[in-house]
């Protein structure tokens, strides 16, 4: 009887959790993470073929004489193009690339980097927070900012 | 036995409707790729459409940081609404309020205020920065699915979604509450613990909880302990235990709430309580409940309960409760401020209850009466307590009298003293006997504040004595005196020490006799540096020359999110490790996967547990 009772609660239960718990669910597939990073930096050094950022930060002084926006693609495959736009303390652009072609997807690209600068000084770039906006393939993808000082 | 099944029944078809149910929402997300990091809060989308009744959204990504209320739409984003459509690169936007500001990567930043209002949101780079897919992915629980619903309490529901536990796919939920709302707790299906122990087995600790709009409440828990995996295993093979508690607001000023329990060892309980208020000054609740114990008959109880708040004239409550064997208990009580810092408490009750499975009953009265003053100086309270067995013809009286000083400082401070006197007498009648007894007990203490001896070192000393006189003449004075210090040896490193000497001393008649006892203990603290912090400490017997126990408590954090902590106790009386236990601990966010080893009880156990 005890058993009984015992399959009972458990078909009871299990009808309860048919409710909310599934087994047959197929989960989407987690994204290829194409920007693997989109940041500010000093310089880049060459390392086996690819860039590698030096000096990332996102505080600069109108002493320095670039500032470099980085980009690190990883698992390219499809045609790529890129696009950086930078915004002064004013919401105005002060420097558009244009369609940077970085891929023709005719074949696969472990990792891609690249890098778009500005020149800096006290009368072209004065102090305030700027922004730099990465399109891919014409659609916005990232969007940093750094301080001048 | 068959109506607590049907009650089940009850509750479990009640979960499923809940379940089954669609509520409103907020705002109903669907993508090619939803995610959901329960360790952050937040949810990442990709090709997504967002439906805020009003407004319709497409966006390439979505992401919502939940606990800052931050949402934020990025990559060929449309807005459309009724007589409406804005194209733009970027929407931040508020669900609540219905609003939200576009903006446009031009020959400018150009922005427009979509909805009410001329508010500029913004999104913070430190709010979104952490919402990547790399971050959910690695998140301790997350989930992954196509459609999810934001509700106005800001839980969030997910449909045929898949839970991912470390990464790694686990159960699939038709419908889940993913997230906490601010104010509702987790709601929906909960997996609170499974470990697996020696003594225990396998036991899970899950729960369903639902709470909607404040006028509902129902919380569901069950433990369920597998034993028949266990080698030695005498007992049962396995036993669950279901508790369930529903509350339903029927108006603002009453309430109804349902409770059971169900043991598989055939042990009961059920509970239903009705709460009214009247007027905010008078409340009333009745009640009625079944307690079905192992192997004895079960008792239903019906009560009635009331409380009349009358102000500055005090508040009385009434209380009864009557059984279906003729057992009853009823209750009486005042309060009230008399005066100024004068308080007076007066209670009675009267309780008629069987003497275990026989036929007789036990009829006890009972009564109490209190007067208390407090001051800045000091607190005296008076009270009189009467016992009444009516069966057994006994009367036990009891009036007390507490004086206590509030701790005085002298010096400026450098020292606290405080003093307090107990005094209680028992007068106990029985037939046409009657017995007395009665007690006092003095306690003062002198304590000082830290001295700054010098440089990183600080001392300081506390003496007490306590007399204790009864009419038995088992009197005795006792004193004591404990020091302590503490030392800053170098960054992250403290030493303290504690020496205690204390004794005893009782007098009967020319008699003396006493006992002394002495301690000293050392501890020294270490916290170096942020992953690493412990303490290890030794106790000595100056008195008989002897160590008596060590301790060692050590936490590490030896790579990101994994943390090593263990316990160690060495008796040096029996000169052996008393105990060991040793935790590995993986932080994830809002849980914590803890490896344990107890030598103790020999124990190996893994806890799953919601911070």
């Amino acid at each position: 009887m005890k058993n009984l009772r015992l399959r009972f609660l458990f078909i009871i239960m299990a009808v309860f959790l048919s409710g909310c718990i599934s087994f047959r669910i197929a989960p989407p597939d987690w994204p290829d993470k194409n920007v693997d990073a989109f940041l500010f930096c000093r310089d880049v050094k060459e390392i086996e073929s690819l860039l590698e950022p030096v000096g990332t930060d996102d505080v600069f002084s109108t002493e320095e004489t670039f500032v470099l926006a980085f980009v690190r693609l990883k698992d390219v495959s499809e045609k790529l193009s890129l696009r950086w736009k930078w915004y002064g303390p004013q919401g105005n652009e002060i420097r558009d690339t244009g369609e940077v072609p970085v891929s023709d997807g005719t074949r696969y690209l472990e990792a891609v980097t690249a890098y778009d600068r500005i020149g800096v000084s006290l009368e072209k770039t004065p102090p305030g927070e700027y922004i730099t906006v990465l399109f891919i393939n014409g659609t916005l993808s990232s969007k940093i900012t750094f301080n001048l000082r | 036995m068959r109506k607590l099944f049907l009650l089940l029944i009850g509750i479990c078809a009640v979960g499923v409707l809940i379940l089954q149910a669609e509520d409103k929402y907020l705002v109903r997300i669907k993508g090619e790729f939803l995610a959901y990091s329960y360790d952050l809060n937040v949810v990442y989308g990709e090709m997504v459409s967002i439906d805020i009744p009003g407004y319709f959204i497409t966006a390439k990504t979505l992401k919502i940081n939940i606990s800052s209320n931050i949402y934020y739409a990025g990559g060929d984003v449309v807005v459309e609404w009724e007589g409406g459509k804005i194209p733009a690169d970027e929407l931040v936007f508020d669900p609540k309020e219905k609003s939200g500001t576009v903006f446009i990567y031009d020959q400018t930043i150009i922005s427009y205020n979509v909805g009410k209002g001329d508010r500029i949101y913004t999104a913070k780079r430190k709010d979104l920065e952490k919402i990547t897919v790399e971050n959910i992915k690695k998140s301790f629980v997350s989930f992954t699915g196509r459609h999810m619903d934001l509700k106005a309490d800001l839980s969030l529901i997910g449909y045929d979604i898949t839970l991912f536990m470390a990464g790694l796919r686990s159960l699939g939920f038709k419908k889940h509450t993913l997230t906490e709302g601010p104010k509702l707790g987790i709601a929906g299906f909960t997996l609170d613990k499974i470990w697996f122990s020696k003594s225990e087995g396998l036991v899970t600790k899950a729960g369903f909880r639902y709470e909607k709009s404040q006028k509902l409440n129902s919380t569901t828990q069950l433990r369920y302990e597998e034993r028949s995996l266990l080698k030695d295993n005498t007992g049962l093979d396995r036993q669950f235990l279901v508790m369930s508690s529903t509350t339903f607001s029927l108006r603002d000023d009453m309430r109804l709430s349902l409770t059971g329990n169900y043991n598989s060892s055939s042990l009961w309980n059920a509970g239903f309580l009705i709460d009214k208020s009247w007027k905010e000054r008078v409340q009333t609740q009745l009640n009625f409940s079944y307690n079905k114990p192992v192997n004895i008959d079960g008792e239903a109880w019906f009560g009635l309960s009331s409380s009349i708040n009358g102000g500055k004239y005090g508040t009385v409550a009434v209380s009864g409760k009557v059984e279906l064997k003729n057992q009853v208990m009823a209750g009486l009580s005042y309060a009230a401020q008399l005066l100024k810092n004068v308080n007076l408490v007066l209670t009675g009750s009267y309780a008629r209850i069987k003497i275990g499975q026989s036929e007789s009953y036990s009829k006890l009265f009972t009564g109490t009466g209190g007067l208390s003053y407090g001051s800045k100086l000091f607190n005296l309270s008076t009270a009189y307590s009467l016992n009444i067995d009516l069966a057994g013809e006994q009367v036990l009286s009891q009036p007390q009298l507490r004086l206590s000083l509030n701790p005085v400082t002298f010096y400026g401070g450098l020292l606290t003293a405080s003093l307090s006197n107990n005094f209680i007498y028992n007068k106990l009648k029985k037939d046409v006997e009657s017995e007395d007894a009665y007690s006092n007990n003095t306690s003062f203490s002198l304590g000082t504040k830290a001295f700054h001896l010098w440089k990183g070192m600080e001392l300081n000393v506390n003496l007490s004595l306590e007399q204790f006189l009864e009419k038995e003449g088992r009197n005795f004075t006792s004193g004591g005196i404990i020091t302590r210090f503490q030392q800053s040896l170098f960054k992250g490193f403290q030493l303290e020490g504690f020496y205690s000497y204390q004794s005893r001393r009782r007098t009967r008649g020319w008699l003396i006799e006493g006992t002394m006892s002495e301690d000293v203990s050392l501890i020294l603290k270490v916290n170096p540096f942020d992953r690493l912090s412990g303490w290890t400490s030794v106790s000595y017997d100056p008195k008989n020359n002897q160590f008596r126990q060590s301790y060692l408590n050590l936490s590490l954090e030896f790579i990101r999110k994994w943390k090593f902590h263990t316990l160690v106790n060495y008796d040096f009386l029996l000169n052996k490790l008393n105990n060991i236990d040793v935790y590995l601990i993986r932080e994830a966010g809002r849980f914590q996967l803890r490896f344990i080893y107890r030598s103790l009880s020999k124990q190996f156990l893994v806890e799953l547990v919601p911070r």
